[in-house]
């Protein structure tokens, strides 16, 4: 009885042993086969990981005091999941109430063949806000209520539709600042980009490149989703209030002279932050693809650095500083103006056409004379004097300021083919020379700074992964002594107040400018009725925290005509605004705060 | 006669019998006892794995409500918005002639406020789970033997 036992018992065993050699060699035997190992392969390449393209967020855009002038929003997409769709018909009928899809587009998606997973998802509309998908939502949820997992074709549902969210580029100020911000593509998804602004100039910063990752699908493999750092962030030298009031400036100065367009730039000279930069037109960058509707042909996006014009007499500071520097002209100096220069059979008249007997450098520049400050460049200082200052102060080279599309026009010299003896005589009151806006406040801030050129920037901290970085001002170039600059100061505060440009004194506040009114050329031919109206000043004289930038180009001559008339009172409408706005006290005030010792001299 | 009545228990046949088939089948249980253990443990880890999938997705969806709700607020804070909401409480735009300008020696003056995006994880990449919760047993004890033939080489 025990033996039998024991027999059937270790047979059972051997039975099992056997089994579970089998077993065990089987399982060696597949797991080292060829097939094992391609199919591994396979699996492994079709279920391990999950290949996903992450677009890292754009950074943002502040002004300098932080107000978000460019964000993120979330949007979503709304596509079709093939394999689920009952009725591709109800599909396209209910999304073709958004504006922008189109009812047979939408149903030929919708009614692609899913084909064994040949097709599996098709996109049908991009870029819609929650509201929209709240609707989609409640539509899709009442459809399935009335017809249960679709299974009445006669019924409608919405089984298959499916949105996915995203973030899209968003400009919650709209058309402000517009021409500084620049715009990002964002409707192009896969290779959006910045154009024009600091979304051109710091694009590659703003945003990091897409990256495609591999996430594991295995959740033993489970890795933290690659958070990739979302593109730096800006702090603009731009403040929106003072930025939207100039532009409202713009807007009326255009309206009132029925000029072409206007613009004013608005800096510390001290630095070169650029404090506003506004000019028409502007677009509402949140619809940058209508853009064409508003920059017809050859229409800059942002003329206070794209386009260039000849500036007139403001550009006579230049000459006269240069000439004063080179110790060439002295305060007392007298010159002899008469009513016209005749200068290599060229002639060259005063604004007025008259003559205005012996005159110093203050009244030279108080009444604008034409033949004074060409007598001036061509008898005192020379041509080679002449274009070394005016090269110094950067004129026919860009300023390289960090914004995208500056454009230049060179600089002709003497030894240039189409430059003649003339040319001289005309440049030094700014006619057949051309300059950018931005060109000319940056020259003009030599002089309220002290001789120091500051490199214009609009950019004030870079915020990059959690760290700033605050950008450094940078000294462009010294064209002329702090001795000159002093000078210049006092002798374009002079002139102001008793010269052309009267109309844009501000009370309390002692300014120093000058107004500017050029011809502009047509089919190489100047035509008297059509001006570039400007005016450039600074204040306070005694410390300048400011330096403002007007140009209205062809105003309409039977309402406005020269700087003095269009572009001074401008100029004064902006700093009676901008001087609450820094917390500048008027002088006195100031000076006696300075006495006790307790002034803040610079602006917040 | 107690004696003989315990050892006539002990001899029984089918005392023998059954410790005999205890004994075989102990290994057996032993090994399912193993094998289930590490099926929960697997099992475990891996609803684990889910959970924290889940999260990162919660945590890269919590990122973008923040940069949408960032952006509505400058929506609403806009300077348009905000000057009308001024201009209908009253408020207008004050003069030069009418300020007055006092000194606060303690008052640092404006300060700049940013909410822009937060730094990357310095993580990226980094398997969650620990490695133990992703080897298989088999796994496991090649490791054991691997690294205890290596000490041993070693020593």
């Amino acid at each position: 009885m025990k033996y039998k036992f024991d027999a059937r018992l270790n047979f059972v065993k051997a039975i099992c042993l056997f089994l579970a050699i089998v077993i065990v060699f089987q399982l060696f035997r597949i797991q080292n086969s060829n097939e094992y190992i391609k199919l591994s392969e396979w699996a492994d390449e079709q279920f391990t990981y999950e290949k996903r393209v992450i677009y890292p967020e754009r950074g943002n855009i502040y002004d300098r005091w932080g107000h978000l002038l460019a964000g993120n929003e979330e949007v979503y997409e709304v596509g079709v999941l093939l394999q689920y769709v009952k009725n591709a018909k109800s599909i396209a009928e209910t999304l073709s109430v958004i504006p922008d899809v189109n009812y047979e587009n939408a149903l030929e998606t919708a009614s692609l063949d899913y084909g064994n997973g040949k097709n599996i998802y098709g996109i049908i509309a991009d870029f819609l806000p929650s509201g929209v998908i709240d609707a989609l939502s409640k539509i899709k949820d009442e459809y399935e209520t009335l017809n249960p997992e679709g299974e009445d074709p006669d019924l409608p549902s919405l089984r298959g539709m499916v949105w996915y969210p995203h973030l899209q580029r968003s400009y919650p100020e709209n058309t402000l600042a517009a021409n500084v911000l620049g715009f990002y593509k964002f409707r192009d998804r896969k290779n959006g980009e910045g154009f024009y602004g600091v979304e051109e100039y710091y694009n590659d910063i703003l945003s990091g490149p897409p990256v495609t990752v591999e996430i594991p699908l295995d959740p033993y493999m489970i890795e933290e989703t690659p958070t990739l750092p979302s593109g730096a962030s800006l702090v603009l030298t731009i403040d929106r209030e003072i930025q939207a009031m100039v532009e409202e400036k713009v807007d009326e100065t255009v309206k009132q002279f029925k000029a072409k367009s206007a613009t004013i730039i608005v800096m510390n000279p001290k630095n070169g932050e650029i404090l506003a930069m506004a000019s028409q037109p502007r677009i509402n960058l949140n619809q940058y693809w209508l853009y064409e509707d508003e920059l017809k042909d050859t229409t800059p996006f942002n003329r206070a650095i794209s386009e260039t014009y000849e500036p007139g007499s403001v550009f006579k500071i230049l000459t006269m500083a240069a000439a004063i520097d080179s110790g060439k002209v002295d305060l007392d100096d007298k010159f002899d103006v008469g009513q016209y220069f005749e200068y290599y059979g060229s002639y060259i008249y005063n604004w007025n056409r008259k003559s205005w007997g012996e005159q110093d450098a203050l009244g030279c520049l108080q009444h604008s004379l034409n033949v004074c400050l060409a007598k001036i460049a061509t008898e005192k200082l020379g041509a080679d004097a002449f274009y070394s200052y005016m090269q110094a102060f950067g004129i026919g080279r860009r300023t390289n300021i960090d914004l995208g599309g500056e454009e230049i026009w060179p600089l002709s010299l003497p030894e240039d083919d189409g430059w003649y003896p003339i040319n001289l005589a005309t440049n030094s009151f700014g006619q057949g020379v051309a300059v950018t806006p931005i060109q000319m406040a940056t020259a003009a801030s030599a002089i309220a700074n002290g001789g120091k050129m500051m490199k214009p920037h609009v950019v004030k901290a870079i915020i990059d992964n959690g760290e700033t970085y605050e950008t450094e001002p940078q000294v462009l170039s010294v064209p002329i002594s702090e001795k000159t600059a002093d000078t210049m100061n006092e002798l374009l505060a002079k002139s102001l107040e008793g010269g052309e440009g009267s109309l844009a004194l501000v009370d309390g506040y002692r300014i120093a400018g000058k107004t500017g009114t050029a011809e502009i050329p047509v089919e190489g031919e100047y035509d008297a009725n059509l001006s570039n109206a400007s005016f450039v000043g600074w204040g306070p004289v005694d410390d300048p925290q400011f330096l403002v930038y007007v140009w209205v180009e062809k105003p309409d001559p039977e309402i406005g005509y020269w700087g003095s008339y269009v572009a001074a009172p401008v100029f004064h409408d902006v700093v009676e605004n901008l001087v609450v706005m820094l917390d500048i006290p008027p002088d006195s005030v100031r000076q006696s705060l300075y006495a006790a010792g307790s002034a803040n001299d610079s602006i917040n | 006669m107690a004696k003989q009545l315990i050892q006539a228990y002990k001899q029984t046949p089918r005392r023998k019998q059954l410790q005999k088939l205890g004994l075989s089948v102990l290994p057996v249980i032993t090994l399912g006892t193993i094998f289930a253990l590490y099926l929960v443990f697997s099992a475990q880890a891996a609803a684990a794995g889910l959970e924290i999938r889940a999260y990162l997705d919660t945590k890269e969806e919590l990122q973008r409500t923040i940069a949408n709700e960032n952006t509505q607020l400058a929506w609403l804070l806009s300077n348009t918005n905000m000057s009308k909401r001024a201009e209908k409480l009253g408020f207008t735009q004050i003069s030069s002639d009418n300020t007055f300008y006092m000194v606060l020696p303690s008052y640092p003056g404006r300060t700049v406020r940013l909410t822009s995006p937060a730094p990357a994880s310095d993580s990226e990449g980094d398997v969650v789970l620990n490695s133990a919760y992703q080897e298989s047993l088999g796994d496991f004890l090649q490791n054991l033997l691997f690294s205890a033939s290596s000490k041993e080489v070693e020593q």
